[in-house]
């Protein structure tokens, strides 16, 4: 089976040329952002900070270098493909630190001459000590007598800060069917409304004034492309070529000012409100959300009045996959390591109607066909899983899973995301419960009116190591954490437990304190009045999004490797404890030696047999949900920087292997530096040896899937399991049943060659790995070499 | 045939539980590995499962030659080669485990374990839920499970007390007395078929054929679904002869499904794990047109056929 390979010759010539150019090219820097953002506030000073953001704003846009190229849409970030902003004003400090170090989504920038460089550092001496960052840190050690750098350097946690941050959904059906003129119809109604007597008014005033302009700037920005095609076209020979070029022209002349016409001007006009959100923050995780819902409308409408076929209408999502892809956003090799660039570009497929019906249409089918066919990381295709989606829509899903390689779409529970919103948003009516998307990686957002501000990872294993030092961590020898007693002393495995819990009980407020100035610093530094206007909440309260205007909000933090910790404790409560095959000393004796030397290999065995979440055995299992509980418990005590109820979250990012670096020996038998476990229900890789079913019931146990905002789990799967209908049909039994156990999230990762090569230098890493040839089920690992050739061609030949 | 479970049946001797089993039968499956097999096919997946005692695997591509074994086995049943290799003496072993323990690289399991009913049906029970949503159940495979005939009447009387779907892996060589009883509890049967010919059939697998195939038509008889399942051996059974044979007997007697198997050697390292010679050493993988071509000439007597 080569599904991969045929799907991607269904490309058209003109999307296979654009993606290779975006695949084999770096993104590079472009400082002509931090030139406009110098300039401006040398012209304004002593504006209010609304004013100037908006007149930043349209600074870029009016004079910002465009260009068009081959793809049929309009509109970019930079000045030319793949250049990507930094965003000084939200932390520089290590842009000055980590020269010759910059980052894209791809890694290593491009473009970083001496220009620029100079340029950069010039606006980099301006922020230096007034940056959203530096002054939260300042802020924290004020008012708390802590210096919050020692737990980002020890890894303790990873905070929220650095880099800039959207992670919201934009209402983009309003833009389509009003036009940006209804919406600033709309401000100006509020405006005209309020009343003149004091100063928050004022401030209201202001903040509608920054709005106007902004959406004025949008469409005179696109009139800039209609003014450029046009003159491309005068100078176009070809005539096919000519016609497009007027085609952009009358587009960009009518969208995003006015309600689109067509399927095509819709993409155009969510492609200039999705591009400008980018420009204002940085393109983290702004999310299309459920694009069937507002696109199915304009497309229904071609399509009966004969105008498009599905095959352009596969081409034209293409083109705008295309130029999500080209984003990127501006990091440190530090940070690059941690999220490793992911830009949160979450589209949504299936999920309910506002009255509870099965949403799908022909335009959810389109993006999965164009998704499997473009096979591109970004954006990523989500699956809102439900037991009313048809059968052939799902097993199109799984088909692309299959197909692609990608682990997407991934699969989310509609019904308990549902539920998690009637708990979390007191008064939210029935059909907005029911309007569900995702930003940043998973986390459930109500599409058009939520922001889900990140608040930071607390490294979960690492508490660990506290717990058995009284509060001291064993790598960088520092007292980090409460003082909790020696482990030497303990009794019982609950005296354990609760030195464990105590240390989040500690962290947990201390993150939120952090988090709450660094927010509320933000959204006095740079307040975002463009998307304001497009994100349900901020025109009726006159309230900018940072600063709680939307209507929902979902900050939260995001623990990591709560697994491994969960394992740890495990493995001493049976060790130590109940069994009573080592004391606590040797215990610590053989994590100090790494395992190493001194028989301590047996240890270390016995570290590894104990038992391991993952494999439905509720001795760990349940170690696990109470990990998970208490944390929730803690993190609910405090209010966010707006005074709003917090949403924990449980996905990890990329953390597990920067927190990984800095975590010793654990009681789990890991040894030191080595990963920690991805996702936040997934198992340590190797240690589920009882299937998928009972990996399943373990992961929908692990949290509260309703009061959590998320949990993130990523299965391996052999492709050569889904190349029958039968397969598929049982991957679909295995998600629905997962998600009935109020499962949240789950992710098929096909194994490629690269992983069984991979497999096979690191057998102890891929013990749990399972593969299908002819009938046989058999662990990898165990078969003999000729054989795991043999399984090895046949996984190449489908997903070469 | 012996009675072979301990305990009037509470108890017996099990060497695997596999979860998510997708090819033992209809939708997501629990399948029960017993112990022991009256047959003895040269190319078996399963060697381990042949004997009814437990036995020590032993994982050459996972031992560093560390000879923690060689310090803590008792019974003097792993030694050195001339080479300086471990090498286990299969006379001398008693599989008791002491070297499980003591090897630090999982180069060494126990294959068989002494399991109660009450606790395997509680394992089986796990994953009821995806049972319910697959139309799935439990699946009794072997070796053969009929050789344990009372441990394996109380299985699946207790998994049919759950309201599980059963499904009965069995290669058919079992008294029909016995088999029957049995089948009382049992909603599906796969029934191995590996050759039509008595001959061969008993050259390849140390039995006569003709039990086996009275049990066939008696199963049809009293109205049971079954399906045949036929693992497919170049060379072996695969003769035009022997396929048309096949296709005549199943399709006399009615019956609608049939599996084929293609040969794999994904058990051959298995049989050096246990010391046993591989009889089946020389026989090639299959082709995807041959397997093709068996299964249009069997879909000619109007079977459904599957390649598993
Ligand atoms: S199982 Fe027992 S008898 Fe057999 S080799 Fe190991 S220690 Fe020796
Ligand atoms: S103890 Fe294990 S790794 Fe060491 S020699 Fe024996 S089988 Fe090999």
């Amino acid at each position: 089976m080569a599904a991969r390979e045929d799907a991607k010759s269904l490309l058209s010539e003109r999307v296979r040329r654009l993606k290779g150019d975006v695949v084999s090219n770096p993104q590079t820097l472009d400082t002509e952002r931090a030139k406009f953002l110098l300039e401006t506030y040398r012209e304004t000073e002593g504006e209010p900070t609304i004013v100037r953001r908006g007149k930043l704003l349209e600074k870029i846009l009016l004079n910002k270098t465009i260009y068009i190229d081959d793809n049929i849409f309009v509109g970019s970030q930079g000045k030319e493909r793949q250049a990507i902003y930094p965003y000084p004003e939200v932390a520089c400090r290590w842009m000055r630190r980590e020269i010759g170090d910059y980052c894209g989504v791809k890694g290593r920038l491009g473009g970083t001459d001496d220009e620029n460089m100079a340029l950069l550092q010039e606006v980099v001496d301006y922020w230096y000590d007034i940056n959203a960052y530096k002054r939260t840190h300042d802020l924290f050690r004020e008012t708390t007598g802590i210096d919050a750098k020692r737990f980002q350097k020890t890894r303790v946690w990873a905070d929220g800060g650095g880099f800039p941050q959207g992670s919201t959904s934009i209402n983009y059906g309003k833009v389509l069917n009003k036009g940006l003129k209804g919406i600033m119809e709309e401000i100006e109604e509020q405006m005209a409304a309020l009343p003149m007597d004091n100063i928050e008014v004022i401030n209201k005033k202001y903040f509608y004034q920054s709005m106007l302009r902004c959406l004025n700037a949008v469409i005179h920005w696109a009139g800039r492309y209609a003014k450029l095609a046009r003159e491309m076209a005068g100078k176009e020979n070809d005539p096919a070529r000519k016609a497009e070029m007027e085609k952009i022209a009358e587009t960009c002349d009518w969208v995003p000012a006015n309600p689109a016409r067509s399927f095509y001007e819709a993409l155009q006009s969510f492609w200039f409100i999705h591009c400008v959100a980018y420009i204002e923050t940085g393109p983290v995780a702004i999310a299309p959300g459920r694009m069937p819902q507002y696109l199915y409308p304009f497309y229904k409408k071609d399509k009966e009045e004969g105008k498009i076929t599905e095959e352009e209408a596969i081409e034209l999502l293409e083109m705008v996959f295309l130029k999500i892809v080209e984003a990127g956003f501006f990091l440190g090799g530090v940070a690059h390591s941690q999220s490793q660039g992911h830009t949160g570009n979450i589209i949504v497929v299936g999920g309910y109607t506002p009255d509870g019906k099965d949403a799908t249409n022909e335009v959810d089918w389109l993006i999965l066909e164009a998704q499997r066919r473009i096979q591109l990381p970004q954006p990523t295709v989500h699956m809102m899983y439900h037991d009313k989606l048809s059968e052939d829509f799902l097993i199109k899903g799984v088909e692309v899973v299959r197909d692609t390689g990608l682990g997407q779409p991934a699969f989310f529970g509609t019904d308990v995301a549902m539920k998690r919103n009637l708990f979390h948003y007191p008064g939210i009516t029935m059909e907005e419960a029911r309007d569900i998307a995702q930003a940043g990686c998973i986390q459930t957002i109500i599409q058009g009116s939520s922001a889900a501000t990140w608040e930071s990872s607390p490294n979960m294993a690492k508490y660990v190591e506290l717990a058995l030092h009284n509060g001291m961590d064993p790598v960088s020898g520092e007292q980090l954490g409460p003082e909790t007693g020696d482990a030497e002393k303990f009794e019982s495995f609950e005296d354990l437990f609760n030195a464990y819990k105590e240390n989040i009980s500690y962290f947990i407020p201390l993150q939120r304190r952090f988090h709450n100035i660094l927010f509320a610093i933000e959204a006095e530094i740079h307040p975002t009045p463009f998307q304001s206007t497009v994100i349900d909440g901020c025109i009726e309260t006159g309230i900018d999004a940072t600063a709680g205007g939307t209507k929902y909000r979902a900050m939260g933090s995001n623990p990591s490797a709560a697994i491994d910790a969960a394992n740890s404790l495990a493995a001493i409560k049976k060790l130590v404890f109940d069994d009573k095959k080592i004391t606590m000393n040797e215990l610590k004796d053989a994590l100090k030696a790494n395992f190493e030397g001194n028989g301590y290999d047996r240890v270390m065995k016995m570290c590894l047999d104990a038992p391991k979440f993952g494999n439905d055995d509720p001795y760990v299992d349940s170690i696990t949900r109470e990990i998970y509980e208490h944390y929730e418990k803690v993190h609910q005590q405090m209010n966010d920087w707006a005074d709003r109820h917090s949403v924990p979250h449980a996905y990890s990012i990329t953390n597990h292997f920067n927190f990984g670096r800095a975590v010793g020996a654990l009681p789990s038998g890991r040894k030191a530096g080595v990963p920690l476990t991805d996702a936040t229900v997934s198992a340590t890789p190797g240690t589920d040896m009882e299937g998928p079913t009972a990996l399943a019931k373990s992961a929908a146990t692990a949290v509260d899937t309703i009061k959590y905002g998320s949990n993130h789990l990523n299965m391996k799967f052999h492709p050569s399991a889904l190349e029958t209908r039968d397969g598929c049909k049982k991957l679909l039994s295995l998600i629905k049943t997962y998600m009935d156990l109020g499962g949240s999230h789950v992710q098929f990762n096909c194994v490629s060659r690269e992983t069984l090569e991979d497999a096979r230098l690191k057998p102890d890493q891929y013990k749990d790995l399972v593969v299908r040839v002819a009938g046989f089920s058999a662990f990898f690992v165990q078969l003999d070499e000729g054989v795991q050739d043999e399984i090895i061609k046949r996984t190449e030949l489908s997903f070469e | 045939m012996e009675q072979v479970s301990g305990q009037g049946g509470k108890s017996g001797w099990v060497f695997n539980i596999q979860r998510y089993s997708i090819q033992d039968g209809p939708g997501i499956r629990t399948t029960v590995f017993l112990k022991g097999c009256p047959l003895t096919c040269h190319w078996c997946s399963n060697p381990e499962s042949q004997a009814l005692h437990p036995e020590l695997l032993y994982f050459d591509t996972q031992c560093t030659g560390c000879r923690k074994c060689l310090e803590v086995c008792l019974n003097g049943a792993t030694l050195l080669g001339s080479d300086g290799e471990i090498v286990i003496d299969r006379k001398l072993c008693k599989a008791c485990g002491v070297c499980v323990d003591a090897c630090l690289s999982d180069a060494r399991i126990i294959s068989g374990e002494l399991r109660a009913v009450d606790d395997v049906v509680s394992v089986v029970e796990k994953d009821s839920l995806f049972y319910r949503n697959s139309n799935g159940g439990v699946t009794f495979s072997g070796g053969e499970p009929t050789y344990q005939p009372a441990f394996l009447l109380e299985l699946l009387k207790g998994c049919q007390g759950k309201g599980f779907h059963t499904c009965l892996d069995t290669c058919g060589y079992t008294q029909w007395s016995v088999l029957e009883e049995i089948l009382e509890y049992v909603d599906l049967v796969l029934f191995d078929v590996k050759h039509m010919d008595p001959e061969r059939h008993k050259k390849l697998t140390g039995v006569d054929n003709r039990l086996i195939l009275d049990n066939v038509k008696q199963i049809v008889g009293m109205g049971k679904k079954i399906i045949i399942r036929v693992p497919l051996l170049p060379g072996v059974n695969d003769s035009e002869g022997n396929i048309n044979a096949l296709g005549n007997f199943t399709s006399n007697l009615s019956i609608k499904r049939l599996d084929l198997l293609p040969y794999h050697r994904l058990g051959v390292k298995k049989y050096e794990r246990l010391g046993v010679d591989y009889k089946l050493e020389e026989v090639p993988s299959f082709k995807k047109e041959e397997v093709e071509s068996v299964k249009k000439l069997l879909t000619g007597f109007g079977l459904e056929v599957d390649i598993v």
